[in-house]
């Protein structure tokens, strides 16, 4: 239950007045144990907790003169009739009863306020203890409810965790960054722009906009429904199931998770195997002020993520491959369970004659190369207008060649090596193919086909039969095509069967919009790269087989939530005309409402109202 | 999980529900307890009073009478008052007995019936006779007083195993749970032998209503505010008189059953606090070790017991504030106290109100204000021997032997279960815990409790 900020000074008052120092003994508020108030106010009937609380914030407006006064008064309840005492006798209960609750209930560790009456207690033998914790396990119906339920805060308070988080993570982001390159191996500047950054806009955008969306949506109600309301509301569905990917174990993690958080959903988080950040998430969400049994991290592979399957969540949060996406729909498709799935892209960029070249070109290598290609959003189809496809080119071999790649702690590298090995050898496979099949291999010649230490590299002379044309390569590999006209362009953008983001690029706005609007993916970036996902206040998701189901914005939030549509009307004697017993009279009164209603002009409204009214009184008469 | 259906469900897992269930899986029926509070043992019963108070009681730490004048103890917690209690045991005498008679017309309750049941509630549990070799400063005091006023006392006899007191274990602590299972609650006798029969429980599951048929069914909400309902062939109610009375009265019984929730008792008890310019440290080894043995006490309808309580309780005891308050509290360790439990004759009653809120009626008429009065009257002389400094009369009145509601009896307008343990009209729901007590035996209830329990699994499964 909340406590209003002014029932707490209420309380340090009367405590003050209560308790005062005395010899040895602190005072009330030196004590200094008003953050455990909640620890009796969770377990009041609500009702008597809101009538005490009312009595608290009036007494936190008063002098301390009248509170001590008023307390005296209520000691002295006997003196009173008994309709006047009655209610002395519950304020002292409700006032006393908190201030003498928290400063005698010996809550510090080491029993400051009566050390000389702790007792002893011996402890029960080990064999005993465990005979019961099978029992509530194996007994209890309630156990299976114990390690995991739904917030019990208000939206205020979850929104306030969320602020508690995003200011933990701000403040502890050295050693988040630590643990993420442990995971990740990635480049300090990937850890930071790929993982912590664009977390911190995440839970910026929900602190700020929560509440506003997840409030009831009053709606308009029809003509022909005169007098009733309409309203929806956002309530949690239950249970989100999250399972994500190695590529951002951090933002991957505490993005999904605090969406079904702040939505009032109870989450299981299932990191990948490969970078599961143990300990970290659960860390860092339990000291933001989430209640441990409001979310669960479990760890493990394919398996685990089957078995939370079974446990039929209420729905699942997929990010990863489209194979992995195929089986999690597969396997929850007969329980029903909704699943959203983020999967993979082959996403094009397509540069028009008319750009800066220098600008479009870094843009392109950074698209390519950050964090080492692992990026759903990646550009892996970079589509270049054939006017300037040499000079283009010339420019982003100089670029591709400038990049530096470690595992550094100062921000001195680019790239970090790839994460998963497994992803190494897709890469090394997708090279070969497309150098057997003719490409020609333009920079990255260092590399050995084996090392995690994968440079960018830029390939040209790409044909439709090669790996890296239809499947995503997940991996530094820079495709160069070069168009004659807007359509061949487009052409080449959609001939893929995924349809996660796009950039296009050209001074021409006009042309640009034109290409964006022709491509079937999710996101478009115009004259940037892998920028639509930088904003929170824009949905995202794919199309085709990058996935199904929106995240981030509004769409995110209701993607987490039951979306429950409400209709309200007065409790009357009306008896609705559409209501039975029908009869050839009413169906023509119907039919004329009905012409009335949709058609043009005053005289039909007229008819429509008409018509109306007499289906209304003929309804009341047939009763 | 919807709609679920057990030979029996039992509602309410206190002193009377685990034998009823664990009867009926010993004799090989499904079972199904469902129980408000939460399933604590030794090592997470709540510690601090503040967590204790408020997860081991009903209303968040007490619930009011209709004036306030009552605070209400009411246990919600798996083992119920077995888990709070001080676990005394006693017989009922004849006086109890002849007066359950009168008001009842049940023809078992006498000394000779109901001994079978008591040697079965007893050889179901280990029972140990206090030791004074353990007394602390508080028994001494109670009982050199009463000695010294010529008043006789006997030492308690306990549902106990091994309280460790040789080891220095202080019992006070067990007031929210024995940490050390020797206490003989429900949750180490009776539930622990059920549960490795296959009994199951739903804990943290609040019944509301049922509703009655060939298969009753009962409604109620689980901790995540989930409405569930369980089918059953057989429904025991074993949640006490306010928890019974609440269920039928919500279940509109009130119209076909008059007497429910009326002839409502409590045993309305009132601590005296002693300061001593000596320390006492009434909190030490075993919390109690007499009770008074005085036929006098008996007769006139009272008797007394040496009793502490740890900090939180004996400050809310204190009508002061400011520093004369903290001079007391200060003085706790110099501190002894008696009380006197009343055997209270106005019949209170429990009544629904608007939105399923109930309110209890319960007030002390003149005969039960003359009874406490002679009992204070005699604490403070026994105070007043001993050389006490201060003497304070608790402030606030304390119901925690919780009965009637439900009362036996032979005669329709004046029960509401049947000399079988019946629900009135109801031949498949049963009941057997202190609900149905007819009046105030002025005896602690609960080994009385566990007999009838005993008694009625017979009835229920034959």
């Amino acid at each position: 239950m909340t406590i209003h900020p002014r029932a707490l000074k209420a309380i340090s008052k009367i405590g003050e007045v209560s308790i005062p120092r005395f010899s040895n003994l602190p005072s009330f508020s030196e004590a200094n144990l008003l953050e455990h108030t909640h620890r009796m106010i969770d377990y009041m009937p609500s009702k008597d907790w809101q009538d005490l609380q009312n009595v608290l914030i009036i007494l936190s407006y008063c002098p301390k003169i009248i509170i001590s006064f008023l307390l005296r008064i209520i000691q002295r309840h006997h003196f009173f009739p008994d309709l006047i005492g009655s209610l002395l006798r519950q304020l002292n209960l409700g006032l006393n009863g908190i201030v003498r609750t928290l400063y005698f209930s010996d809550i510090d560790k080491d029993g400051i306020i009566y050390s000389e009456l702790k007792w002893k207690t011996q402890n029960s033998t080990i064999d005993e203890d465990i005979q019961m914790q099978n029992f509530i396990q194996n007994n209890d119906l309630n156990s299976h409810l114990h390690d995991l339920e739904q917030p019990t805060i208000s939206l205020q308070e979850r929104v306030l965790c969320l602020k508690n988080l995003k200011e933990i993570i701000l403040h502890d982001q050295e050693k988040i960054m630590n643990e993420i390159q442990r995971a990740t191996k990635k480049s300090r500047s990937d850890a930071l722009l790929g993982d912590i950054f664009p977390l911190l806009d995440h839970l910026t955008y929900l602190i700020h906009n929560s509440e506003k969306k997840l409030a009831p949506h009053k709606v308009k109600t029809p003509l022909a429904m005169m007098g009733k309301s309409s309203w929806y509301t956002l309530e949690p569905l239950g249970t989100i199931l999250i399972i994500s990917p190695w590529n951002y174990p951090f933002y991957q993690a505490i993005a999904p998770i605090s969406t079904s958080f702040i939505t009032g959903n109870a989450t299981i988080y299932k990191p990948s195997e490969h970078t599961p950040l143990q300990g970290l998430i659960e860390g860092l969400l339990e000291k933001a002020g989430i209640a441990k049994n409001w979310f669960k991290v479990v760890y493990g592979d394919g398996e685990v993520a089957q078995k939370l399957i079974d446990s039929q969540p209420s729905k699942i949060f997929f990010t990863g491959s489209v194979a992995t996406g195929k089986k999690i729909l597969a396997q929850a498709a007969p329980m029903l369970i909704p699943v959203e799935l983020e999967l993979g892209g082959k996403d094009p960029m397509i540069v028009c004659g008319d750009v800066d070249l220098n600008r479009a070109a870094k843009g392109a290598i950074w698209g390519a190369a950050t964090n080492s290609g692992q990026s759903c959003t990646s550009v892996e189809k970079l589509i270049i207008e054939k006017n300037i496809y040499e000079s283009f080119k010339k420019i982003l071999i100089e670029e591709a060649n400038k990049i530096t790649i470690g595992t550094d702690r100062d921000g001195s590298c680019d790239m970090g090596p790839m994460i998963h090995e497994a992803q190494v050898s897709v890469v090394a496979k997708h090279l070969e193919d497309a150098i057997n099949k003719g490409a020609k291999q333009l920079t990255g010649f260092s590399w050995d086909k084996k090392s995690c230490t994968v440079p960018l590299i830029i390939l040209e002379n790409i044909t439709s039969d090669m790996l890296l044309y239809s499947e995503e390569t997940f991996g530094p590999l820079l495709p160069l095509y070069s168009f004659e006209n807007d359509h061949e362009a487009i052409f080449y953008a959609n001939d893929s069967e995924f349809g996660l983001s796009a950039s296009i690029w050209s001074q021409d706005l006009k042309r640009a919009n034109f290409i964006a609007s022709q491509i079937k993916t999710g996101n478009i970036s115009i004259n940037n790269v892998m920028l639509s996902e930088g904003n929170h206040y824009l949905p995202f998701g794919g199309t085709k087989k990058s996935g199904m189901g929106r995240f981030k914005s509004h769409f995110g939030l209701e993607s987490f939530s039951n979306i429950k549509s409400y209709l309200q009307d007065k409790n009357s004697k009306k008896i609705e005309g559409h209501w039975y017993p029908y009869n050839p009279e009413k169906f023509k009164l119907m039919q004329k409402m009905t012409q009335g209603l949709y058609g043009k002009g005053i005289k039909s409204f007229f008819k429509f109202a008409v018509n109306g009214i007499r289906l209304e009184n003929k309804a009341q008469k047939t009763n | 999980m919807k709609d679920q259906t057990f030979d029996i469900i039992v509602i309410g897992a206190g002193v009377s529900g685990p034998i009823i269930a664990h009867h009926a899986v010993s004799q090989g029926k499904s079972c199904l307890i469902l129980e408000a509070g939460k399933f604590f043992y030794t090592q997470t019963f709540p510690r601090k009073e503040i967590d204790a108070n408020s997860q081991l009681y009903w209303g968040g730490g007490i619930e009011l009478n209709h004036n306030a004048s009552l605070a209400v103890l009411r246990p919600k917690v798996v083992g119920g008052g077995s888990i709070v209690n001080q676990a005394l045991l006693d017989r009922f005498d004849d006086i109890a007995l002849e007066d359950f008679t009168k008001d009842s017309g049940v023809s078992f309750f006498n000394p000779s019936s109901m001994k079978p049941w008591y040697d079965k509630s007893e050889a179901g549990l280990s029972v140990q006779k206090i030791s004074p070799e353990y007394q602390n400063q508080n028994a001494r005091i109670f009982s050199e007083g009463l000695a010294s006023l010529g008043y006789q006392f006997s030492p308690l006899t306990r549902a106990q195993k091994n309280c460790q007191s040789l080891a220095g274990n202080d019992c006070i602590n067990c007031l929210s749970g024995c940490s050390i299972n020797s206490k003989q609650s429900s949750l180490v006798t009776y539930l622990r032998k059920a549960f490795a029969q296959g009994l199951k429980i739903y804990s943290e599951f609040e019944v509301s209503h049922i509703k009655t048929g060939e298969l009753i069914q009962i409604f109620g909400t689980n901790k995540k505010g989930e409405h569930l309902s369980f089918k059953a062939k057989k429904l025991v109610l074993a949640s006490g008189a306010i928890g019974n009375s609440k269920i039928l009265l919500n279940s509109g019984f009130k119209n076909k059953i008059p007497a429910l929730g009326e002839f409502f008792y409590t045993h309305p008890q009132y601590m005296i606090l002693a300061e001593f310019n000596k320390e006492i440290h009434s909190h030490e080894g075993p919390l109690q070790t007499y009770k008074s043995d005085e036929p006098y006490f008996r007769k006139n309808g009272f008797k007394l017991e040496n009793v502490f309580a740890p900090p939180v309780a004996i400050s809310m005891l204190l009508p002061s504030i400011g520093s004369s308050f903290m001079k007391s509290m200060n003085n706790i360790s110099k501190m002894a106290s008696i009380e006197v439990a009343i055997r209270d004759t106005e019949p209170g009653a429990i009544r629904a109100k608007a939105n399923k809120q109930f309110v209890i009626y319960k007030k002390l008429n003149q005969e039960d204000l003359k009874r406490k009065k002679m009992g204070f009257e005699i604490i403070h002389k026994i105070f007043h021997a001993q050389n006490a400094q201060k003497i304070t009369e608790g402030s606030l009145g304390i119901a925690l032997h919780l009965m009637g509601g439900c009362r036996i009896g032979t005669e329709y307008n004046k029960s509401v279960v049947t000399p079988d343990f019946n629900l009135q009209g109801h031949q498949n729901i049963f009941i057997a815990d202190s609900s149905i007590f007819p009046n105030a035996p002025g005896i602690n209830p609960s080994f009385t409790i566990m007999a009838l329990s005993h008694m009625a699994c017979s009835r229920i499964i034959p």
